[in-house]
C-alpha cells in the first residue's frame, strides 16, 4: 500500500525531501522484504528503473521546489516525478486569507489533477499525507485549502497531517493567526495532525545533537528522522509476521479515533551525534525507562527529564491531583527497531494509570515492532503520542493570537482577502474547545 | 520570481536611484560570474536583446545582451537625469523611461503635485505600465523621492497615488528622505507636510530616512577613517559608502550618504533576488510590519556600517552587528527606538549567518527592547545566503516603532511656526486646484497619525492584561 | 446535556439530512427531502402529507411488516393509506385518523394531517424500525458474511450517559469509522487484484468472460462500496439522534398545543368526524376486548405467528401488547413518552380506561 505526500510551502517541501532522503537511505540499507515494503510505500520505479518519490510539491514560489528537485536528483539514488510540482512566482506573503482564500482556489484544478495522478499510479492507497508549516501563508493557506479538496475527492481515504509549528518567537509576526486558523480548519478535515515544534527539535540539535551552528536542515533532518522511524515498515499486534501494509490508517486508528483528540507528537529515543554512537551501547530497558519518563513528564528530549513526576494510583486520581507536571495519555504508539527487539518488555507503557480513565489501557496502547535498525542506531524507541503534551504550546499559541485579535492589530490585512472577524472568532472557539478536551483529559 | 519597478522622482530620488542601480550591478556582476541572465538580475532588470525589434526583453536563462534597469525616472529639471544620461549609467535607461520638464517645481509641494501632476498624468501612467509590461510577475514599487523639495514631494506623492489607482494588487514601498531641520528649502515644512498625508493615505509601506542622519554617518566614518588608528582601518571598497568599483567615475558630494540609501534598497530587495534558508518575500513586509494600516512607517537601520568584517566571522563580531542594528547612531532617522515601544521588527540578514544565530540574538536582545503587549514577539527574520560585496554579512532592521513620533511632531512643529504667519502661502494658493483646506487636513492627518502612536506609547509603561479568553462550557 | 433551543434550530436540518441519506442507503426509494419534515412539523400541504404516505408505505414495504399478499396489490392510494394503517396498528400505535373508514368524511385527503404522518414516523423510528431495515440491507449486500449479526436494540440500556462513557463511545465510533475505510480499501485492492489475475489468466481473445468476472467484481465492489456508505450513515445518524428526539418533541408540543390543524375546506366537518371517530375507536377496542383472553398467549411470538391468525387480530394483538402509552422507551428519557402518547387522543384515552389499567395520565 502506498502513501501519496503532499509537500506544501517551503517548510513542506524542504522537510518532505528530508524525509524521502531518510526513507530511502534507510531501505537501501535493510535486507529486500523491508526495503521493498518501504519503496512501496513512498516510491515507485520510473521506466528506467529510478526511485521515483510519490510526491506533489507545491509552492506559490520557486526556489525551494528547485532546490528540492536538484538535491533529490543529486542525491543518485531517488529523485521526484518529472512533472509532479506546481510553483508560481510569488509567495502568499505570510498571510494565511492569501492562500485559503485566493492562491488556493485559483489553482485548485491543477494541484487535484497532480494528486490524482499520483494517486492513481498506486496499486493501494493507503492514505495521503499533507506536510506544511503553520506560520507562513502558502503552506499554512494553500495547505488547508488544498486538505479541504482532498477531504472532498477522497473522503473515504485517511488523511494525515503533518504540521511544523514555528518557533515562539522570530520566524514570522502574525504566525499566531496563521497558526489558529490553519489548525480550526485542519481539525475538521484531518484525521490525525501530527506536530513538530521548531523549538523542541532545535533544542535536540543543539543539547543532543551538538551541533554549533543550527540551519534549518540541520531541524528539518531530525524531524525527517522522527517521522522516518514512524512510517517506516514495521509488524503489528495482527499483522501476523508480515510487515503492516496501510501505515497511515493503523496510526490513525491506533491514535486518533475520537474526534476531539486529533493532535499526536513524536519523541524518539537515542538521539546523539553519530560519532558517539560507536561508543555508546543501548539495552531495551534502558531505553524504554526513559521513554516512559519522557511520555509523562512531558519531556520532548531525553536531557532533562523531570524523574519525580509518577503516575499516581487509581483512588489518588482526581483531576486537581494529577497536577500539571503529569501528562495523561489518550493512547500512545510504541514503535521498536533494532536488535532483539521480541526481547524488549513494554508493560511499563500499559499501566493504566498513564491513560485517560475512560479507555481502557488496551485500546490506548498500541506496540509496532521491526527487527531492522533504524538510522543507525542498533536499538531505537519512538513514541507517537496523543496526549497533553500539546496543550500548553497550543494555549500559548491562541492565548497570543486572542491578545493580538483583541486589539484588532493585523485583522485589515486578512479582512483584505476575504477572512472576517466572524471566521477569526469560529477558529478561536473551535480551538478553545480543544484545548478544553484536552485539558479535561484525566 | 517576481520584479519590482523602481520610480524615482526628483533630483534627490533620481541620485539616490543611480546609486541603487550601481551598487545592484556591482552585486549582481560579483555573484553572477557566468554572465547569464538568471532569476536574480530578472528582478531588477530587463535583458534587451538591440536585434530584436519588439523591444521586449528576453527571457531567463539566455546570456546577457544588454541590461536595462526596471525604473521610470522623473524629474521636472533636467539637471540631474541629463547627468545620467551623460554618465556610466546611461546604457541601463533609455529615453522612454525617462520624463523630463525644465522649468522645475519652485520648491512648491503644490505645483508638483497639481500642474505637474495634471500635466504628465497620462505620460506618467503610459510609463508606468510600459514597465510594469515588462514584467512576469510585478510584485512591488519602490518609489524614491525626497520630502522637501517641490517636485519629490508633490510629483512624488502624486505618483503613488497613481500607482495605487493603476495597481491597486501591487505593494508600494516608499523610501522618503526627510528635510534637515536647517534646510536651505524655506518651504520644506509646508512640503513634507502636505506629503506626509499622501504617504499615510496610499502607501504600503513607508521607510523615513533622515538628512541630517545621513550627514551625522558620513561624518563619523570620515573621522574614522583619518583618525587612522592601527587596525581600525575602514575599507574603502566597501559598498556602504563608497562608489569606487563601480560604473561612476569621482565621487560627488552627496554619493556617500546616497550610498547609504542605496544600500538599504539592496539590502530590503536581496531576499527576493537571492536564494536563502529563511526567504523573506516583499510582500512579507507590509504583512509582519503593518498592524494597523496608517501606522506604516519603517524606521531602517542598516549594519555593518562604522566596522567592517573580517572573512572569518568570530561569533562577537556577529553579535556585535545585531546589537549595533538597535543602536541610536545606526539609525536612519535620528530617533532612539530603544527607548520607545516596538510594534514589530525585521531582521533581514545577508551572508553565512544560520537559523541558531538568529535565535541566540532575538533571545539576547529581547529583554533590552520594549514591544507593545500584544506582539511580544512581532520578530520577523530573513535568510539571505548572498551576502553584499566586500562583507561577510550585514544586517537590515525594519522597526515599526513610535519613536518616529518626535520626528513627526518637530516636522508639525516647524510647519505650525510658518503656518501661523502664513508666510509664502500665497505661493501655493495661486497654483490651480490647490487650496488652503489642503493645509489644514494634511495636519490633521499628520496630528491623528501622532496621536494614534502616543496612544501606543501609553500602554508602553502599563501592565496591559492579557484579553480574556472565550471560555468552553462544558 | 440538555441542548438549548437555538442549538437544535440551527442543527435540525442538518440531523434530518443525516436521517434522510440513512433511510435511502437502507434502500428506500421513497424518501422525502429534509425540508418535507420541517413542513410537516406545521402540517404541510397535500403534497407534503402524499410524499409522508408514500415513505411509510415504501417502509413497510420493505421491512414487510404486514403480509405480503395485502401489500402487492395496492394500486390506490387509499389501499396504500390502508396498508399504512394496518402497519402502523401493527405496530402498536394508533391514532383516530387510522380509523378512517373507506369513502367516510375527509377519506379523500386521508382525514389526518401530514404531521399526524410525522407522529407516526416518529414512533415507528422509535420502535426499531430503523434498526430492522438496517440489517436486512446489510445482508442484501454483505455475501461475504457467514453468519449475519442481527443488531440487538437493547444494548443501550445498559450504557449510562456520563461525559466519561460518551467519549469513550465517540472512541469506539471512531475506530469503527476507520476500521471501515480499512476495509474498503482492503476490498478495492481485492477487486483490483481478482482482475488482474482474471485478465492476465485468461486469453485475450475470451473477452467476453473476462468482462463478465470484472463485471462481477465491479459489482462486488460497489456492493461493498454501498455497505460501507450505508454503516456510515447509520453511524452519522446514530451521533446526532438525540437532536431529532429533541426536535420531535417539539412536533408532539405543537401538536398538542393546535391539535386541529385542517384545511379550511375541512374544518366544516371537523366536529362530527371527531365524534365518529371516536365512535368508532370505541368500537374497535370493545371488539379487540373481547377477543383479549384469546390472544394474549400469543402476544410474544413472532410476527409471523400473528400475521397467521390473520391480519384483524394480529392488530388487536399488538394494539393490546405495545399500545404507546405503556410501551417504556428505551433509554431516552420520559419526555417524549408523554410526548407520545398525545398521539392517543381522547378516545383511546378513554379506550384506555375501559381497559385494563386506567393509565391515562402519565409522566
Amino acid at each position: 500500500m502506498s502513501v501519496v505526500t503532499v509537500q506544501l510551502g517551503q517548510c513542506g517541501n524542504q522537510v518532505g525531501h528530508q524525509l524521502f532522503d531518510v526513507i530511502c537511505s534507510d531501505a537501501h540499507e535493510a535486507q529486500r522484504i523491508y526495503s521493498c515494503s518501504s519503496c512501496e510505500r513512498f516510491f515507485y520505479r520510473s521506466r528506467q528503473g529510478e526511485l521515483v518519490a510519490r510526491a506533489v510539491m507545491i509552492d506559490m514560489e520557486a526556489k525551494v521546489i528547485n532546490q528540492s528537485l536538484t538535491k533529490a536528483a543529486k542525491s543518485g539514488r531517488w529523485k521526484y516525478g518529472d512533472t509532479s510540482y506546481f510553483s508560481q512566482k510569488q509567495g502568499s506573503g505570510n498571510n494565511w486569507a492569501n492562500g485559503y482564500c485566493v492562491h488556493g482556489p485559483r489553482h485548485r484544478e491543477v494541484v487535484e489533477e497532480l494528486v490524482r495522478r499520483e494517486v492513481e499510479r498506486c496499486d493501494r492507497l493507503a492514505g495521503l499525507m499533507a506536510m506544511m508549516s503553520v506560520a507562513g501563508g502558502t503552506g499554512s493557506g494553500v495547505g488547508t485549502y488544498v486538505t479541504q479538496c482532498l477531504r472532498d475527492i477522497y473522503p473515504k481515504s485517511f488523511i494525515l497531517n503533518h504540521l511544523t509549528w514555528p518557533y515562539g518567537t522570530g520566524e514570522v509576526i502574525v504566525q499566531n493567526y496563521n497558526s489558529v486558523l490553519t489548525l480550526a480548519h485542519l481539525y475538521q478535515l484531518s484525521d490525525a495532525i501530527l506536530v513538530h515544534e521548531n523549538d523542541t527539535v532545535h533544542r535536540i540539535c543543539s543539547q543532543l545533537l551538538n551541533i554549533k551552528h543550527i540551519s534549518f536542515s540541520d531541524v528539518n533532518t531530525v524531524i525527517a528522522q522522527q517521522l522516518g522511524s514512524v512510517l517506516q515498515p514495521a509488524l503489528t499486534a495482527d499483522s501476523h509476521g508480515v510487515y503492516s501494509r496501510n501505515p497511515l490508517g493503523e496510526l490513525v486508528s491506533a491514535l486518533a479515533c475520537h474526534p476531539e483528540y486529533k493532535l499526536l507528537s513524536v519523541s524518539s529515543i537515542p538521539q546523539m551525534p553519530s560519532s558517539s554512537i560507536a561508543y555508546s551501547t543501548f539495552s531495551w530497558p534502558g531505553l524504554l525507562k526513559h521513554l516512559r519518563q519522557m511520555l509523562i513528564s512531558n519531556a520532548k528530549m531525553e536531557e532533562g527529564i523531570d524523574w519525580q513526576v509518577r503516575p499516581l494510583a487509581g483512588s489518588e486520581r482526581t483531576r486537581s491531583l494529577t497536577g500539571p507536571s503529569f501528562n495523561t495519555s489518550l493512547a500512545n504508539l510504541l514503535i521498536l527497531r533494532g536488535k532483539d527487539v521480541y526481547s524488549a518488555e513494554t508493560g511499563s507503557f500499559e499501566d493504566p494509570a498513564l491513560y485517560t480513565s475512560w479507555l481502557s489501557s488496551g485500546e490506548a496502547f498500541t506496540l509496532w515492532k521491526s527487527p531492522v535498525p533504524f538510522n543507525k542506531y542498533e536499538k531505537s524507541a519512538t513514541l507517537v503520542s496523543n496526549s497533553q503534551a500539546l496543550l500548553k504550546p497550543l494555549d500559548n499559541m491562541v492565548g497570543k493570537a486572542w491578545n493580538m485579535f483583541a486589539s484588532r492589530a493585523y485583522i485589515h490585512q486578512y479582512i483584505k482577502f476575504g477572512i472576517s472577524e466572524e471566521d477569526f472568532l469560529d477558529s478561536f472557539t473551535s480551538l478553545e474547545q480543544v484545548i478544553s478536551s484536552y485539558s479535561q483529559l484525566c | 520570481m517576481t520584479q519590482s519597478v523602481v520610480v524615482q522622482v526628483g533630483q534627490c530620488g533620481n541620485q539616490v536611484g543611480c546609486r541603487f542601480w550601481d551598487l545592484a550591478l556591482r552585486e549582481h556582476a560579483h555573484v553572477n560570474k557566468k554572465g547569464l541572465y538568471d532569476e536574480a538580475l530578472s528582478s531588477f532588470f530587463q535583458n534587451v536583446d538591440s536585434r530584436r525589434s519588439d523591444g521586449r526583453g528576453c527571457g531567463v536563462g539566455g546570456r546577457i545582451q544588454h541590461l536595462k534597469a526596471r525604473a521610470v525616472l522623473v524629474d521636472m529639471e533636467e539637471g540631474v537625469v541629463n547627468e545620467i544620461l551623460q554618465g556610466p549609467l546611461r546604457e541601463v535607461f533609455d529615453s522612454t523611461q525617462l520624463l523630463t520638464d525644465v522649468s522645475g517645481s519652485g520648491n512648491n509641494w503644490a505645483v508638483g503635485h497639481m500642474t505637474y501632476g495634471s500635466a504628465y498624468r497620462e505620460q506618467i501612467v503610459d510609463k508606468l505600465r510600459k514597465a510594469a509590461e515588462h514584467c512576469d510577475c510585478l510584485q512591488c514599487f519602490f518609489l524614491i523621492h525626497s520630502m522637501g523639495g517641490g517636485t519629490g514631494s508633490g510629483l512624488g506623492t502624486r505618483v503613488l497615488s497613481l500607482l495605487e489607482e493603476e495597481f491597486p494588487e501591487v505593494c508600494r514601498i516608499v523610501t522618503s528622505i526627510y528635510p534637515s531641520a536647517e534646510d536651505d528649502v524655506i518651504t520644506s515644512p509646508y512640503n513634507s507636510v502636505l506629503a506626509m498625508r499622501e504617504l499615510t493615505e496610499h502607501a504600503d509601506c513607508v521607510l523615513p530616512v533622515e538628512n541630517q542622519s545621513l550627514v551625522e554617518i558620513v561624518n563619523k566614518i570620515k573621522h574614522m577613517s583619518h583618525g587612522a588608528k592601527p587596525g581600525a582601518t575602514i575599507r574603502r571598497d566597501s559598498t556602504v559608502i563608497s562608489g569606487q568599483g563601480g560604473l561612476s567615475g569621482a565621487e560627488k558630494p552627496f554619493d556617500a550618504m546616497n550610498n547609504i540609501v542605496a544600500n538599504l534598497l539592496l539590502n530590503m530587495t536581496s531576499s527576493a533576488r537571492f536564494e536563502g534558508s529563511l526567504n523573506m518575500d516583499l510582500n512579507e513586509i507590509a504583512m509582519n510590519l503593518v498592524p494597523f494600516p496608517r501606522l506604516h512607517y519603517l524606521v531602517p537601520s542598516l549594519t555593518p556600517l562604522y566596522t567592517l568584517a573580517d572573512v572569518n566571522v568570530p561569533t562577537r563580531r556577529l553579535d556585535q552587528m545585531f546589537s549595533d542594528a538597535f543602536s541610536k547612531e545606526h539609525q536612519l532617522i535620528r530617533a532612539d527606538p530603544k527607548h520607545s515601544l516596538y510594534l514589530a521588527c525585521a531582521l533581514m540578514v545577508r551572508g553565512n549567518v544560520q537559523v541558531s544565530d538568529l535565535r541566540r540574538n532575538i533571545e539576547r536582545l529581547k529583554p533590552s527592547l520594549p514591544f507593545v503587549s500584544w506582539n511580544q514577539e512581532g520578530w520577523k527574520t530573513g535568510l539571505c545566503s548572498v551576502p553584499p560585496v566586500g562583507h561577510s554579512h550585514s544586517l537590515l532592521a525594519l522597526a515599526n516603532n513610535t519613536c518616529v513620533k518626535p520626528t513627526f511632531m518637530e516636522l508639525r512643529e516647524r510647519f505650525t511656526r510658518l503656518y501661523r504667519k502664513k508666510a509664502h502661502l500665497h505661493h501655493y494658493l495661486n497654483v490651480e486646484g490647490m487650496e488652503q483646506s489642503f493645509f489644514s487636513e494634511a495636519v490633521t492627518s499628520l496630528s491623528s497619525l501622532i496621536e494614534e502612536y502616543h496612544h501606543l506609547d501609553a500602554t508602553k509603561l502599563k501592565l496591559m492584561p492579557d484579553a480574556p479568553r472565550l471560555c468552553i462550557a462544558t | 446535556m440538555q441542548r438549548g433551543k437555538a442549538a437544535v434550530s440551527v442543527e435540525v436540518k442538518q440531523v434530518i439530512a443525516a436521517l434522510c441519506k440513512l433511510l435511502a442507503a437502507t434502500g428506500l426509494h421513497a424518501v422525502p427531502a429534509p425540508e418535507t419534515f420541517r413542513r410537516a412539523k406545521f402540517g404541510g400541504e397535500v403534497e407534503v402529507e402524499d410524499q409522508l404516505w408514500q415513505l411509510l408505505t415504501d417502509i413497510f414495504h420493505t421491512t414487510s411488516s404486514v403480509s405480503s399478499a395485502a401489500s402487492t396489490q395496492l394500486k390506490e392510494a387509499s389501499e396504500h393509506r390502508k396498508l399504512v394503517a394496518a402497519g402502523l396498528w401493527q405496530s402498536g400505535y394508533h391514532a383516530d385518523w387510522m380509523y378512517v373508514r373507506e369513502g367516510g368524511e375527509g377519506a379523500e385527503e386521508g382525514g389526518c394531517s401530514s404531521r399526524d404522518l410525522l407522529l407516526a414516523l416518529g414512533w415507528l423510528l422509535a420502535m426499531g424500525t430503523l434498526e430492522k431495515l438496517l440489517t436486512q440491507r446489510v445482508q442484501q449486500l454483505d455475501r461475504t458474511l457467514l453468519t449475519p449479526t442481527p443488531v440487538d436494540p437493547h444494548i443501550s440500556h445498559e450504557v449510562q450517559l456520563d461525559s466519561a462513557s460518551l467519549r469513550r463511545l465517540q472512541w469506539l465510533i471512531g475506530c469503527l469509522r476507520h476500521q471501515g475505510r480499512t476495509m474498503l480499501s482492503m476490498q478495492e485492492e481485492r477487486a483490483g487484484l481478482l482482475h488482474a489475475l482474471f485478465s492476465a489468466s485468461l486469453p485475450s481473445s475470451a473477452s467476453s468472460s473476462s468482462d463478465q468476472s470484472s463485471a462481477v467484481l465491479r459489482e462486488d465492489c460497489a456492493r461493498m462500496r454501498e455497505l460501507c456508505d450505508l454503516l456510515e450513515a447509520y453511524l452519522n445518524w446514530k451521533q446526532v439522534e438525540k437532536v431529532f428526539w429533541t426536535w420531535m418533541d417539539s412536533v408532539v408540543d405543537c401538536h398538542l398545543k393546535e391539535p386541529v390543524v385542517g384545511r379550511p375546506t375541512h374544518r366544516a366537518n371537523r366536529k362530527a368526524a371527531v365524534c365518529h371517530h371516536g365512535n368508532r375507536g370505541l368500537e374497535r377496542l370493545e371488539d379487540m376486548l373481547l377477543t383479549l383472553p384469546t390472544l394474549q398467549k400469543g402476544q410474544r411470538r413472532g410476527r409471523r405467528d400473528a400475521e397467521d391468525r390473520g391480519e384483524r387480530g394480529a392488530y388487536r394483538a399488538r394494539l393490546h401488547t405495545e399500545r404507546p402509552v405503556r410501551q417504556p422507551r428505551r433509554g431516552r428519557g420520559s419526555g417524549r413518552a408523554v410526548g407520545f402518547s398525545g398521539c392517543t387522543d381522547a378516545s383511546s384515552h378513554r379506550g384506555q380506561a375501559a381497559g385494563e389499567e386506567g393509565q391515562a395520565e402519565t409522566g
